[in-house]
């Protein structure tokens, strides 16, 4: 640990004393230029990465982001947005005015978002007890190293390599609106994440572990332990370096918490975004108030979790509710921002789903944390209950389509013969259509757990990696169709 | 947007500074301007984004640190140089003393072009248009047109400067039918394509219509013709193997195979580093400031080089480099890994309706694959998910079919001596690629 003692603290970031001129400047100078609205914004946010394998730190990855951007509304509708990497007023002047080029060059649209002047200015924080902005890079570095050499340790002499990182990104956000709207945000994202590659002559598996959230250092024990990441990760790696290729059919399944988040996400909630339902690009744009699943599956989405990431506000500045989109099996409410709450019209409010992945990007309607709803079944019972299957677990992602179609790799699968869990098999891809999925969900377990990461997250639309949460229970369907290396 | 002529001497300030915390520093400047416009049915938007990130490497004695800020006030480049050497003090020390390039100094000719990549009303008018031909036979669409403009400025205390600059185009057309069986469709144009797509709407509404007749198919194994589009996505499963880290570290299924045969003759994989006759990718030196050399790496089935960053080429023992050095994405502050300028599989001999015209059955995949993103590369397994697709029999389209699943070992794949690549070259965001017919693949629907 001797080389531990050399690591240096990032420089805090200097956060601009006065950005919120910034933002009126680029407000004002749209307005003037012909805006009938324009929301800013700015992001000053740092992004540590401290990289280490069992024995040692080797690495770090230290960066600073900084900008304003600006929507803006043109008389007719048009939308545009500008964006410059530059703190200073010429800079911010110069892209006010190429919003407004973009707006007047846009086609025009009958929907702009309604002024809701609040008076009230937001300022929100994530409430942790030792903010890693607070803490020296030794702790945290200890922590991933921890994190490796648990992973290292039941290794059996198989991996090629093994490394842990510990990633952090906080900062500040701000928001000013031609309604008189603003909000400052201090957003924190930080992780522990654990690699295992392993190979045995031709064969070769990897695994992952990690934690992810707004979390405090301290909040790195229990089931989030260092210890328990890297023996998850080494469990996986293991399992894939040994496990057969997976057959392509349709079989009886069980998706854990994980991968039930992804289906929740993916599936249902990219089609359930109102920007996907307004343009008609989602299969359920009509089907509002329709029975798609069973009375005992739920999927909401919300602004705050436990292991989720932490989204209290938008970057709309309006607060994060938590919203039932399928409730009881029953398509209720779709999530909205504020463009896509005017366009649904009714008097219909956003609900806090406004969000980019940096202020370079305009916002969208994007999802924060979404999961099925815990049901009442004990997984030991529904394993029993299907009898011969797959447990499918862990996701590297997946991706839908327009048509309700869509595609996730699980990162594990074991095969469930008589009651039991047995052999691990890779290569697990699971397809299907979600109107055809949802009905097949058969129970839902009571154990709950959410799941975020550091690296990687949400691609919509060009805004690829944006933090998200995905979670939910475990799920038994009574068929899911599986892909595969084998026919 | 900082000014060509701003951002070399902003590297040299730099490179000055630096020269007085460390042994040796790399400094790298990259601007990204950039502008698009997009149709989604009624509602129509644009943006327009210019961004500059500074990077720095530090090596002071066998350490190394990195940073990157963007350029957001004047003290920028101090609280970078400081970032980087605190980031060097702290960090491992290398078994071995890196060197960063020294001596090249070039701007290239695509670095000094003036006039911006694209408009936004060039953009807008481009997306106008496409959205014109689909509006109305197509119940939902998307469609989006953009141009972007990286320059790019590598600075070393070693004496290297250079300067380059890389331009792209695109445009994307998803449309759905939602006749007796619901269907979407997302296709690509890139580079001269994009920005002139003829045929683009008419051919995405034909496959549309097409995939309204389909037939079951029962899982099996099959052979499988993809055309450019869906064959590009299997690239990436082969040429991460083709990585000098890969290989170094024994993850790489080319281990020790330099010289030996390793794929199909019917495949020949080049670094188009100099692009290609449809546009696309063209870099004269890497993120390193090392030249980029456009050659094959993969001739008529034969291994004949690898991929390599400045690092890997010096760790093997090589005398060039030949400018493999990349960082992924906006990453400045990053070490740089070996990657292709721009990929290219050469084209065949038979354009793909031949193909389909003399083959007696065959699942025919076009324009997208679902999932090939998350395929784990280090092993060659995918299994992805075609939601274009078509059953083949005696030489013509017989009907559409549900999306099908596909799973296959990539590099096992290339490796079937009855593999044919076919003529029609597509410049895809993968690379340049050509139609490709495998066999066995696992299927089902």
């Amino acid at each position: 640990m001797s080389e531990l003692a050399a690591v240096r603290a990032p420089l805090a970031m200097r956060l601009h004393h006065d950005v919120e001129s910034i933002l009126r400047l680029m407000g004002e100078t749209a307005a003037a230029a012909g805006a009938r609205a324009w929301e800013a914004r700015s992001e000053e946010v740092v992004r540590h990465a401290y990289f280490v394998d069992a024995t040692r730190f080797t690495r770090s990855e230290i960066s600073e982001r900084a900008g304003v951007g600006i929507q803006v509304y043109a008389p007719h509708g048009g939308a545009g947005y500008a964006y410059t990497s530059r703190l200073d007023p010429a800079a911010a002047r110069a892209a006010a005015l190429r919003a407004v080029d973009v707006a007047r060059a846009s086609l025009a649209s009958p929907i702009v978002p309604p002024d809701r002047p609040t008076g009230a200015r937001i300022d929100a924080r994530p409430s942790v007890r030792d903010h890693p902005e607070h803490a020296a890079p030794e702790e945290k570095i200890a922590l991933a190293m921890r994190a490796a050499a648990a992973a290292s340790a039941v290794g059996q002499g198989l991996f090629r390599r093994v490394e842990a990182v510990w990633g952090e990104t906080y900062g500040r956000r701000c928001y000013l609106a031609s309604d008189g709207r603003a909000a400052t945000f201090h957003p924190l994202h930080d992780a522990i994440e654990v690699t295992a590659h392993a190979r045995e002559g031709a064969k070769s598996g990897s695994g992952r572990g990690g934690e992810a959230g707004a979390l405090g250092l301290s909040d790195y024990a229990g089931e989030r332990a260092p210890e328990a990441m890297g023996a998850d990760a080494a469990r996986r790696a293991l399992a894939n370096l040994r496990a057969e290729a997976m057959p392509a059919g349709r079989f009886p399944a069980i998706l854990d918490p994980h991968l039930a988040g992804v289906l929740a996400h993916e599936s249902f909630g990219h089609l359930s975004e109102y920007d996907t339902i307004h343009a008609k690009w989602s299969i359920l744009h009509d089907r509002e108030g329709d029975r798609l699943g069973p009375e005992h599956v739920s999927i909401a989405d919300a602004g705050v979790m436990d292991n989720g990431v932490h989204v209290p506000i938008d970057d709309e500045a309006t607060p994060g509710h938590k919203v039932t989109i399928l409730e009881r099996g029953v398509l209720k409410r779709f999530m909205h921002n504020r463009l896509m709450a005017s366009a649904k019209g009714g008097g219909t409010e956003s609900t806090g789903n406004g969000r980019c992945v940096s202020v370079s990007f305009p916002t969208m309607v994007r999802m924060r944390n979404t999961f099925f709803e815990p049901g009442d079944r004990d997984l030991d019972e529904m394993v029993k209950e299907m009898r011969n299957g797959y447990l499918a677990g862990g996701s590297t992602g997946g991706q839908p389509t327009a048509d309700g179609s869509f595609v996730f790799r699980a990162t594990e699968g074991w095969r469930v013969e008589d009651g039991e869990v047995t052999t691990p098999v890779k290569g697990v891809v699971l397809l299907g259509n979600i109107l055809e999925t949802m009905p097949r969900i058969r129970a839902c377990s009571r154990d709950f757990r959410m799941h975020t990461m550091f690296f990687g997250g949400c691609g919509k639309w060009g805004q690829n990696d944006l933090p998200v949460g995905i979670g939910g229970p475990h799920l038994l369907l009574s068929e899911a169709h599986f892909g595969g290396n084998s026919a | 947007m900082t000014s060509p002529d701003d951002m070399v001497s902003l590297v040299e300030r730099a490179l000055e500074k630096a020269r007085r915390l460390a042994d040796e520093a790399e400094v790298v400047l990259r601007d990204d301007d950039s502008a698009g416009a997009l149709i989604r049915g009624a509602l129509s938007n644009g943006r327009a984004a210019s961004r500059t990130l500074l990077g720095a490497r530090l090596r002071i004695g066998r350490r190394v640190g990195m940073a990157s800020v963007t350029l957001a006030g004047d003290d920028a480049v101090d609280r970078l140089l400081a970032q980087a050497r605190d980031a060097a003090l702290s960090g491992a020390e290398l078994a071995q003393e890196p060197r960063y390039a020294d001596g090249e100094r070039l701007v290239t000719k695509a670095y000094r072009k003036e006039e911006a990549p694209m408009g936004t009303l060039d953009a807008r008018d481009r997306a106008a248009l496409l959205a014109e031909r689909v509006r109305g036979a197509a119940e939902y669409f998307t469609v989006s047109a953009g141009g972007a403009r990286m320059r790019i400025v590598v600075g070393t205390t070693g004496g290297t400067l250079v300067a380059d600059a890389v331009e792209s185009t695109s445009a994307v057309i998803e449309a759905r039918v939602n006749e007796r069986i619901p269907r979407a469709i997302t296709g690509h144009r890139m580079g001269t394509a994009a920005l002139a797509p003829e045929g683009f709407a008419e051919e995405i509404l034909e496959d549309l219509r097409r995939g309204q007749i389909v037939a079951a198919l029962a899982p099996g194994r099959e052979t499988v013709i993809f055309d450019a589009d869906t064959a590009s996505k299997i690239l990436p499963s082969l040429t991460i193997h083709l990585s000098s880290t890969l290989v170094r570290q024994n993850l790489s299924r080319f281990t020790g195979k330099m010289g030996a045969r390793i794929l199909s003759e019917a495949v020949t994989i080049r670094d188009a580093a100099h692009g290609t006759a449809l546009g696309g990718r063209a870099r004269e030196v890497d993120d390193e400031g090392v030249r980029t050399r456009a050659r094959d790496i993969v001739e008529q089935g034969v291994l004949r080089d690898l991929t390599y960053s400045a690092e890997e080429a010096r760790l093997a023992e090589k005398k060039d480099a030949a400018g493999n050095g990349f960082r992924g994405g906006d990453v400045v502050d990053a070490a740089p890994r070996p990657g292709f300028v721009q990929v290219e599989l050469a084209a065949g001999a038979r354009p793909m309706h031949e193909i389909v015209a003399s083959t007696k059955r065959a699942i025919l995949v076009k324009h997208e694959l679902l999932g090939w993103y998350h395929s784990t590369g280090v092993t060659g397994l995918l299994s992805m998910v075609a939601p274009c697709a078509f059953l083949v029999e005696n030489g013509r389209i017989v009907s559409g079919l549900p999306p099908v699943t596909l799973g296959f070992d990539a590099i096992a794949a290339l490796e079937d001596a009855r593999l044919e690549v076919g003529a029609d070259a597509t410049l895809t965001p993968q690379g340049l690629c050509a139609p490709m017919v495998l066999h066995d693949v696992a299927v089902s629907t």
